[in-house]
């Protein structure tokens, strides 16, 4: 899905693959993308499957999907339990006995493809490569293709599992290069790694610069927590190089930062280890995809924020970012999905039973309609037996417009979003009666307001807060008020002033939620 | 000033609002309590030694359950353990049930000089609904024994925002409570109570408090009828005829020292705040053995002292002295107190008069609000 291009990267660097099936619950959208771009590259595939010491293992069943839905000869299939050591032997044998040696050239000049990087604070950025000709060793001078940069290998070695060094790497090799390279981003994963002094006649095939296609906006709850966030975001893109971020100002939610991801997946990810692992307390903006705006100039703009949308009257066309989506699911639930998609202004491609009760439904989509809620609503329509897969199709004229949310009549920039003009009302009222639930009441009443351009499409109030007294305060009450006032102060201190309107985190995640 | 408060912790039954810590009144129980309370005020007597109590209160529970005998027990072990002032206001609760004139004669001569009545309403329908034992009749008959027995100084409390309640009904209760020219009324909002029935009931959505602005207008409707009557607003739910406001529960809004006794009472003393424990069995128990019944103490920090003579100051009508919160806070915590205040006073919640700062009517309602956005 969102790391289609990485696994891509790593199949080229191989001769077969184990196709992994997961013993109860079968072939999946996943697998099946997976297994389809192991078939157009060429791999051997050893299909395995695991997890066949769970009571609810069906070994036979998958093996009858693995030949019905991929296609692929199940009968030598290994079965397996990582978890209880079950068939490691097996699949050990079965990869030297049927997987083919490498192909290449050891005397051609080096051409090594780069499929994984990661950053060491000792030795800075480690490559991964799989030498496809010649020879690398230490002192050698390399070039990486994509950039023309030139390091000084340092050292060179393979893992069994631990790194060990080794005097070279040639031909059919697979092992790391330590060169001295600053940054995770300029080892580009597809890149061709050269030897600077005597340069191949071309690159390998296949590469591609990845661009995020889902941003949001990452603000701190608290201000103060600004700087904390913008070290542990630099951390994270130390080793991870496909997700970028730039510095943001929004007039609701202060300082942060517009984040680009390479799908919904990856974002999820990401704001996972922020608070995970930096114990951060975040409001994520709504994701949005890139938009291509064509103005009346003629000029494009790639938008990747509602609130850099030019005015109407300035845009002669935008498009929006399609995707061809395949969802399995057990048949019962493909009423379900069809109505799901078709809501999602969804294009049905194809319906087809990959076997008797399950089912491959491929739907082109919009991006924008499933960044907010799609996966979850397809997981809680199937309890859980569905599973997606999408790649990009590319862009396609829309009739896209953008949807403020107004606070007594001033508009709040993070609650922005571009929507399809078809469904802009139906979300503008979501929206404002969303917000009704979760802002508190406060000394003056508040106007929520949902608008397209001048046009008010939705309204709802919250009354003015009259009444928040307590009745007794003597002897015994006095160190529980004390209390429960600190704590209405620490709520009161993470709430976002918009104008006259303190605005609870609730309701910025209140876009994001809205149709639950 | 110093008071001194004594917890009673006996009912004849519990009420469904009351989330207080009571338990039934038995013979035994009572005559346990009052060894143990001797016990606990022994223990205090010396590093009480040379200090004025200026207040008591016997409060509770319900003091007027105990027997003659038990209440002269009482009274003399706080004589015999403390020195309380001359003038000293004296105060005890009783329920319209548990009020018999020749009790109340008794709390009288033993030095007793304000009766804290707890009628409620004077509707039978709404005493029901809060599980009071009373009818609205007996509250009369109580009062007027009190009057009787000779009490100069009766406060009466009542309570609005009841489930089932109308307008109309708080008007009869008030008239009726006016009609007995009581020299204090408070006036309570229902409150659900932490430990209380209606608490439980509320959790399971089988019970829910009016709307508030029926509320509101029970009690822009009281502050305005009292006021007529000759009663003023000195506290948010307290009322009273000229010179009749309780010093007693003034001390606790004045930030003044206060010794609790008895199970489950709090103190203020030596700024430290401390909460002896509730159950009463466990608290004589310990105190048969000469240990200690303290299970809360906190020393209060100045930050938390400011906050506090906030949160109590702005209760009443006097509200807080901004010269003397300098002097008690510093200037630095004034400088944020008065950074603050603009916003509340532009809004109409509070006013700045001779130094003080006050809660308007409409302040009043909102008071949590105003206090949440104060910063010292």
């Amino acid at each position: 899905m969102d790391f289609t291009y990485e696994v891509s990267r790593s199949m080229a660097a191989c001769e077969g693959a184990l196709l992994v099936v997961d013993a109860s619950q079968g072939v999946e959208a996943q697998t099946l993308a997976n297994a389809y771009l192991a078939i157009d590259h060429n791999l051997e595939m050893i299909p395995v499957i695991n997890k066949i010491d769970l009571p609810s293992a069906n070994v036979e069943e998958v093996k009858h999907q693995i030949e019905d839905i991929v296609g692929l000869d199940a009968s030598g299939a290994i079965p397996a339990s990582a978890k209880a050591g079950i068939g490691t032997k097996e699949i050990l044998e079965s990869v030297v006995k049927n997987i083919p040696s490498p192909a290449g050239d050891p005397d051609a000049p080096l051409r090594a493809l780069l499929f994984d990087s990661w950053y060491d604070t000792y030795q800075g950025v480690v490559i991964l490569v799989r030498v496809v000709d010649g020879t690398v060793r230490p002192k050698q001078k390399i070039k990486l293709y994509s950039n023309s940069s030139v390091y000084e290998v340092q050292s060179v070695g393979v893992f069994t599992p631990k790194m060990q060094p080794t005097p070279e790497l040639s031909q059919g090799d697979v092992g790391c290069i330590i060169a001295g390279i600053k940054k995770v981003s300029d080892a580009k994963i597809g890149d061709t790694v050269m030897d600077a002094d005597r340069t191949a006649d071309g690159p390998l095939p296949g590469y591609k610069d990845v661009k995020p296609m889902v941003f949001a906006g990452i603000y701190p709850v608290i201000s103060e927590d600004y700087a904390d966030l913008r070290d542990a975001l630099e951390k994270l893109r130390l080793n991870d190089s496909s997700f970028t971020y730039e510095p943001e100002t929004s007039l609701a939610l202060g300082f942060g930062f517009r984040c680009g991801f390479l799908g919904l997946l990856h974002m999820d990810i990401i704001k996972e280890r922020l608070e995970r692992e930096f114990k951060l307390d975040l409001i994520p903006t709504a994701p949005t995809v890139v938009y291509r705006v064509t103005k009346n100039s003629g000029e494009t703009v790639m938008v990747d924020n509602p609130a850099k949308l030019p005015g109407i009257q300035d845009v002669q066309r935008i498009e929006e970012p399609m995707i061809m989506a395949s969802l399995i699911t057990p048949e019962q639930y493909v009423g379900s999905l069809i109505a799901l998609c078709q809501d999602r202004r969804g294009v049905q491609k194809e319906i087809t039973y990959i076997t008797k009760d399950r089912v491959l439904i491929s739907y082109e989509l919009p991006l924008n309609e499933i960044v907010m809620d799609f996966y979850d609503r397809l997981k809680s329509l199937t309890k859980g037996y569905a599973s997606l897969d999408y790649e990009l199709s590319g862009y396609v004229e829309s009739d896209l417009v953008k949807l403020d949310m107004l606070l007594n009549g001033e508009p709040v920039d993070a609650l922005s979003l571009i929507t399809h003009r078809d469904k802009a009302a139906i979300r503008g009222r979501q929206l404002a009666e969303k917000l009704k639930e979760v802002i508190p009441r406060q000394l003056y009443e508040v106007v929520i307001q949902a608008a397209i351009g001048a046009k008010i499409i939705a309204r709802e109030t919250v009354k003015a807060l009259r009444k928040d007294v307590t009745a007794k305060c003597y002897g015994g009450d006095i160190t529980r008020k004390r209390k429960l006032l600190e704590k209405q102060k620490e709520v009161k201190k993470k709430m976002k002033q918009v104008g006259s309107v303190e605005l609870p985190q609730e309701a910025f995640l209140a876009v994001l939620k809205v149709g639950e | 000033m110093l008071s001194l408060y004594i917890h009673t912790p006996f009912c004849v039954r519990k009420c469904l609002y009351c989330g207080f810590y009571s338990t039934p009144y038995s013979e035994q129980r009572a005559e346990d309590y009052v060894v143990a309370l001797r016990n606990e005020a022994s223990a205090y007597r010396s590093d009480f030694s040379r200090r004025l109590f200026s207040t008591v209160y016997i409060g509770g529970g319900t003091p007027t359950v105990l027997s003659n005998e038990q209440s002269a027990k009482v009274m003399c072990l706080i004589k015999d353990c403390f020195s309380v002032a001359e003038n000293a206001e004296v105060t005890v609760e009783a329920n319209p049930n548990s009020a018999a004139q020749q009790g109340l004669s008794q709390w009288l001569r033993l030095g007793v000089n304000r009766l804290s009545l707890g009628i409620q309403s004077f509707s039978d329908r709404i005493l029901q609904n809060l599980g009071r034992l009373h009818t609205a009749d007996q509250a009369v008959d109580a009062f007027r024994s009190a009057r009787c027995a000779g009490f100069t100084n009766i406060g009466i409390d009542l309570i609005y925002g009841v489930p089932g309640q109308t307008m109309a009904q708080w008007g009869e209760s008030l008239a009726a409570a006016t009609r007995l020219t009581p020299e204090h009324i408070s006036l309570y909002s229902l409150s659900l109570d932490e430990g209380s029935a209606l608490k439980r009931r509320a959790d399971s959505g089988t019970y829910a408090l009016p709307d508030d602005e029926l509320v509101i207008g029970m009690y822009e409707y009281a502050v305005s009828m009292l006021f007529d009557a000759g009663y003023a607003r000195y506290e948010i739910s307290n009322f009273a005829l000229p010179g009749f406001e309780c010093r007693h529960n003034m001390n606790y809004w004045e930030r003044g020292e206060y010794l609790g006794l008895g199970p489950g009472a709090s103190s203020f003393v030596a700024g430290r705040r401390f909460d002896n424990i509730s159950d009463h069995e466990e608290y004589a128990r310990r105190l048969a053995r000469g240990r200690s019944v303290i299970v809360d103490c906190e020393e209060v920090t100045t930050e938390q002292a400011a906050r506090e003579r906030l949160l109590l100051g702005l209760r009443t009508s006097r509200g807080v002295d901004l010269c003397r919160f300098h002097d008690e806070q510093g200037s630095n915590s004034f400088r944020r107190l008065q950074a603050s205040l603009p916003p509340l006073s532009a809004a109409g919640l509070i006013r700045i008069i001779d130094g003080r700062v006050r809660l308007t009517d409409r302040g009043a309602l909102l008071c949590n609000e105003v206090l949440a956005r104060l910063t010292v």
